[in-house]
């Protein structure tokens, strides 16, 4: 419809341009430069959308195109292929910016008008793209089977603003990075011609990023204007972050190397860099979503971000909150990777692993009780209420003899030795047995008691299944280290000090071979973890226990192996409000600089500059 | 006869009762408010018996518990007004005065909504196997009793409410309900049941699924439970609910009616050293 000026309405263009099934139609507002287009009448027709997809150029194409490997690039036609990747991106792009203006005719004109402009610049790539490869091999758009990847992640938009965080901060910004890389494949392949598109395409980039930067930043504005405050707390990078939902995330706005400078030229701030930079997410996979669960809140929540250890780009933690930005630099640092923070897996959790080995069975400690019974010498252990334990001072008695004539009372609720205590029989009357069980055991339904040892140290070995091999891998004993309620402190990144095990005597024989024909047999491939102790018997005696406890699921000692890759020959330590008032020192930031100008080197492995918390882990040497 | 039947011949006698909490019971046979009196001392049954037999019939004396009208005054009126200086200042062990009124309580609360502690357990008892569901229950009461009252629990007040739901082995709530049940032989007191034979009490209880001794389970101390260990029915000394199921239902091979009979001449026999062939 030609309007009163012989302006032709911008919706009229995006329509035919959406509904095209050739590539002249698609390319249709290339032949309406801005003067000759109206931004401001409304649509002159009902809009055509709703279930309605794009018009599609390769309803005649049979045949799909695998993406050829940089190396084959001295082949035209693996070129040629490239390029008509590319084409198929610029394409959807096309079919997606003809959507928006479809779609909000009552946004901001001079945001229409930028989306135009850049539906324009990506009919020039298509049709630059189009020429060049019939040039290298002779073939069209539409000869060869098309995706509609961008088009499935933008149809569902319902507001400008998801269009801008969806299409220009990720799927253009990623164009950053391939059309710089592909620019230099195509140069170090001999063909300029094509690199020079992609320089060009790369410049247009850049500013249609600059576009989605500036209009992101304006929505935001006027929501956090017209919300509650307790919606306004969000920053750009959150609010990008929640306006790309899954299986859309911020690594998608990557490519496969990373260019900065093109996006501080378009606008993005440094910080905001940094995080595209550092960004984990899935490309595709499945992602497989990490939970510490410690059977604490409070432990769990201090050191809910240790899986950005060993988790790959591809997985998801799930954290309550999203570590430092500083922090996360670090890591990444060491690892080059990271995974993605999510608040909640939601939409992952029908298909990602939830870390299964909380709801297996297996991990039920009554299953490791039996499986501690049947394979490894059980220690005199009773399990008994508090209430029964004031009646039963004969049989404590009896099991407290011993060199050490201590018992060990271990919470049923505890982990990690949370909660254990020890209680000295030494002399102790049975008329002062109730009250000491009154002021030191509280009510419990269960205690284990077992006597205590004296030990000379802690180990655990940790049990991997590697399913290339079909081998379970067993790692070398790692000292470990507890507090003085057994509560786990600490483990040496570093196989053990073999003299200490040269020196002692075998309690029993090690049970080793035994529990590994059990889990193959019972095909069990999660972590397993046997912690053991060196201790002198009541002669004086070193000995060792090699399996005291058979832990079926992720351990600290697990946790201290992946960090002992990046941190080897040091050590893997938590520290506790405790220690900070011990050391003087009110947060975990201040002891991780104290740490720092006392040890040989020093790691933060869980955030320390925003903790608020009560538990903080490092590594030191 | 097997080992225990001759520990059971040797031991189940009159003349080993001093040795035992029930033997402060004995003084009391076909005095009023014997269920109460059980109860009471059974409870207080902690550490060493001459110990014991002061504080029990101190406290008994102080409230009243053999007099006509105990419950007139615990039932009517302000009874805490009434009982609670009586017992001020009242130390057995871990126990204190806020515990033995918050126990008289629950004693008020069986009479005033059951109309007897018996009556109470009979409530909740609906022919399961062991008396542990209907224990349970009772405690979970008594429990919210405790919670509802004015005086405050002492931390050990939780001692004195061990219940089978919570794992807990139960000793001195399995022993009261022995002392209780079981028919009166000159050891035990057979309150609870009109008739003094066990195959009578459990032919006639069956048909109105009342608690018989077939239910009872057996109370695991340390010589019990160091006899069960040494004929294999256990493989520790742990001390809880499930040990006990095992043991009773080890001594249910030797007399499937009556399994806790054998509880006296157990404990007499340990004290005295006699060991048997595992």
């Amino acid at each position: 419809m030609e309007t009163e000026h012989n302006k032709t309405s911008v919706f009229e263009i995006a329509l035919k341009v959406f509904s095209a099934t050739t590539l002249d139609d698609k390319c249709h507002a290339w032949n309406f430069p801005f003067s000759d287009v109206d931004f401001d009448a409304p649509p002159s027709v009902p809009s055509p959308l709703g279930s309605m997809d794009p018009g599609k150029l390769d309803f005649r194409a049979t045949e799909s195109l695998p993406f050829p490997s940089t190396k084959e690039f001295k082949d035209a036609r693996a070129r040629a292929i490239a390029l008509y990747f590319f084409a198929n991106h610029e394409l959807l792009a096309i079919d997606s910016m003809a959507y928006v203006l479809l779609k909000f005719p009552q946004a901001p004109v001079d945001f229409l008008r930028g989306v135009y402009g850049t539906l324009r610049d990506e009919q020039k790539h298509l049709m630059k793209y189009a020429q060049r490869m019939k040039e290298l091999a002779g073939f069209d758009v539409g000869d060869f089977k098309m995706n509609s990847y961008f088009w499935q992640h933008l149809k569902s938009i319902q507001s400008p603003k998801d269009y801008v965080c969806r299409m220009s901060l990720v799927f253009e910004q990623a164009n950053l990075d391939f059309a710089a890389e592909y620019a230099e494949h195509m140069r170090t392949s001999g063909d300029a011609v094509s690199a020079s598109i992609l320089d060009s395409v790369l410049q247009d980039e850049i500013s249609h990023v600059r576009h989605g930067v500036q209009w992101q930043s304006y929505f935001f504005d006027r929501e956090q204007a017209s919300e509650s405050s307790s919606q306004v707390s969000l920053n750009l990078w959150e609010d990008f972050v929640k306006s790309i939902p899954f299986p859309l995330n911020a690594r998608r706005a990557r490519g496969n190397k990373f260019f900065g400078e093109p996006r501080l030229q378009a606008g993005l701030s440094r910080d905001f860099v940094d995080r595209i930079r550092i960004a984990g997410g899935s490309r595709g996979r499945a992602p497989l979503a990490w939970h510490i669960n410690l059977g604490d809140e409070r432990i769990e929540r201090d050191l809910e971000t240790l899986p950005a250890w060993w988790a790959l780009e591809s997985d998801q933690v799930v954290v309550r909150r999203c570590p430092d930005l500083e922090w996360q630099k670090s890591v990444f640092a060491l690892r080059e990777q990271l995974p993605e923070w999510v608040q909640n897996p939601g939409p992952t959790a029908k298909w990602a692993r939830w870390d299964d080995v909380k709801h297996s069975e297996k991990n039920d400690p009554r299953w490791g009780r039996i499986f501690f019974e049947g394979l490894i010498q059980k220690p005199k252990a009773l399990v008994m209420s508090t209430q029964d334990l004031m009646d039963s001072f004969s049989v404590i008695r009896e099991l407290a003899q011993g060199p050490t004539e201590k018992l060990i009372f271990k919470s049923n609720h505890g982990v990690s030795g949370r909660g254990h205590i020890v209680l000295s029989l030494a002399h102790l009357q049975e008329d002062h047995w109730p009250k000491l069980v009154q002021e030191k055991l509280k009510n419990q339904n269960q205690w284990g008691i077992e006597r205590y040892y004296d030990r000379i140290c802690d180990f655990s070995r940790q049990i991997e299944w590697n399913s290339q091999t079909q081998e379970y891998r067993v790692h070398d004993p790692r000292i470990f280290f507890v507090d003085g309620r057994f509560q786990y402190r600490g483990t040496e990144l570093r196989k053990g000090d073999r003299q200490i095990f040269v020196n002692a005597i075998e309690e029993s024989q090690d049970p080793l071979p035994r529990i590994l024909e059990f889990l193959k047999l019972n095909h069990i491939s999660h972590p397993i973890g046997l912690d053991g102790f060196i201790f002198l018997d009541e002669n004086g005696v070193r000995k060792i226990r090699w399996v005291s406890e058979i832990n079926l699921r992720f351990t600290m000692g697990w946790v201290a192996l992946k960090l002992e890759r990046y941190f080897p020959g040091n050590q893997f330590r938590l520290f506790s409000r405790a220690d900070l008032k011990q050391r003087g020192v009110g947060t975990f930031l201040e002891l991780e600089n104290q740490l720092k100008s006392e040890e040989r080197f020093c790691a933060a492995v869980t955030p320390t500059r925003t903790a608020q918390r009560l538990w903080g882990a490092v590594c030191t040497g | 006869m097997s080992f225990l039947d001759q520990i059971y011949s040797t031991y189940h006698k009159r003349e080993y009762l001093g040795l035992d909490p029930l033997g402060i019971l004995d003084q009391y046979r076909g005095k009023p408010h014997l269920t109460e009196l059980c109860v009471l001392s059974g409870l207080m049954a902690f550490g060493r018996v001459e110990r014991v037999r002061v504080a029990t019939e101190s406290l008994i004396d102080r409230v009243g518990l053999n007099s006509e009208e105990f419950f007139d005054e615990l039932l009517q009126g302000s009874p805490e007004k009434n009982f609670f200086p009586k017992i001020k200042g009242f130390v057995h062990r871990i126990y204190r005065d806020h515990d033995i009124w918050l126990l008289l309580e629950c004693f008020r609360y069986s009479h005033l909504e059951h109309g007897s502690i018996k009556a109470h357990f009979e409530f909740y008892f609906k022919g399961e196997d062991t008396v542990g569901p209907a224990l349970s229950a009772v405690i979970a009461d008594y429990l919210g009793v405790v919670k509802k009252s004015r005086r405050k629990s002492t931390p050990m007040t939780a001692h004195l409410f061990n219940s089978p739901a919570l794992g807990g082995a139960c000793k001195r709530w399995l022993m009261i309900l022995k002392w209780l049940v079981r028919p009166d032989d000159g050891i035990d007191l057979g309150l609870w049941n009109a008739v003094n034979e066990v195959n009578k009490i459990n032919e006639i209880n069956k048909m109105n699924s009342r608690i018989t001794p077939a239910h009872l389970v057996m109370p695991l101390d340390v010589h019990v439970t160091r006899f069960a260990v040494s004929q294999g029915w256990i493989k520790s000394m742990s001390v809880n609910w499930k040990q006990a199921v095992r043991v009773t239902e080890s001594l249910r091979r030797f007399d499937p009616l009556d399994p806790t009979k054998y509880d006296f001449a157990i404990c007499r026999a340990g004290m005295l050293k006699v060991r048997g062939q595992g």
